[in-house]
């Protein structure tokens, strides 16, 4: 459970990003053929109707409403044992959505030490010259 | 005690009795007595001061009333040494063992407060107030220590997630997968 603290530990915290932080870089570097953008599936005014939390407001919201609805199929006390398929599906887009947010961060750090690379390099030839 | 009898202080003296017989016959609540037990003035004279201690039961030796003017209010009711009930031997054989008192002992002027089903202050304590308010504040102190040394700290390494912002989807943010674009 310790390996982020000690890899920061071993390599250095200039080159570990920050818990919760933006990426720095170009979001394109490095994708020669591009990345697919997110793209919001419901519109604003649905996800109002529905009374989404604001937390609830990301890229899985359809996922959210589908669940809001079946809920108010039952009645209150059958809630909890309906809707399976759906609380599952919300489950899935929000670990979907971790793992991209996981994979965002090591892309930033991995950067990181590619620039710090860069830098070394740039400043071994400036010493030589 | 307080606010006791103003009916009494009203009417002439001879009439004190004639109170208490209307009350009576009415059938209402006993008639007051307490101002029958109220302390009296601050003794001056010498005389005053013998025949206090003795109304009191103690020696003149021992009889010292409050000082005058003080706010205890007590008039010529003895300034008693004050030993709570709960730090009387509860192994001597008092003459009045719910109480820890022998028979006409006299009583301190708050006894009632110091019972002990009320309020006791405390015997050989462990530690005096200053140390207790030292310990919290020391306590305190290194929280707040830690905390500034830790917090922002590039040199001290945070136990954390590996993930980045949360993305939520707004007017001019654009946010990518890791999928290939479609062409």
């Amino acid at each position: 459970m310790g390996a982020t603290w000690t890899r920061e530990f071993w390599e250095g915290p200039e080159v570990t990003p920050k818990q919760y932080s933006k990426p720095t870089f170009d979001p394109l570097l490095g994708f020669p053929e591009g990345r697919k953008p997110r793209v919001m599936t419901v519109s604003a005014e649905e996800m109002e109707a529905v009374q989404l939390t604001p937390f609830e407001k990301n890229y899985c919201a359809e996922a959210h409403i589908a669940a809001k609805v079946c809920q108010w199929k039952y009645p209150w006390f059958l809630n909890g044992f309906n809707c399976h398929h759906e609380r599952h599906a919300v489950d899935e887009c929000l670990h979907q959505d971790y793992i991209i947010r996981m994979k965002e961060w090591e892309r930033e750090r991995r950067l990181r030490i590619r620039q710090k690379k860069i830098d070394a390099a740039n400043a071994a030839e400036d010493m030589d010259e | 005690m307080a606010g006791l009898v103003k009916l009494s202080k009203l009417t002439p003296a001879a009439s004190k009795a004639a109170f208490s017989t209307m009350t009576a016959r009415m059938g209402a609540s006993p008639a007051p007595w307490n101002y029958l037990w109220k302390p009296g003035p601050y003794p001056e004279t010498e005389d005053e001061r013998v025949q206090a201690a003795k109304k009191y039961g103690l020696c003149i030796e021992d009889y010292k009333p409050y000082p005058k003017g003080s706010d205890v209010m007590a008039g010529d009711y003895p300034d008693m040494t004050l030993v709570p009930e709960a730090h009387r031997d509860p192994f001597y054989a008092w003459d009045c063992p719910e109480y820890r008192r022998d028979y006409g002992e006299p009583l301190h002027e708050s006894f009632d407060m110091y019972r002990e089903t009320r309020y006791t202050p405390p015997k050989n304590d462990a530690f005096t107030w200053g140390q207790r308010v030292q310990t919290m504040f020391m306590l305190f102190g290194t929280f707040l220590g830690l905390i500034l040394i830790c917090e922002d700290n590039t040199w001290i390494p945070k136990i954390q997630q590996p993930v980045s912002a949360i993305q939520t989807p707004k007017a001019g943010d654009v946010h990518y997968t890791f999928e290939p674009a479609d062409k």
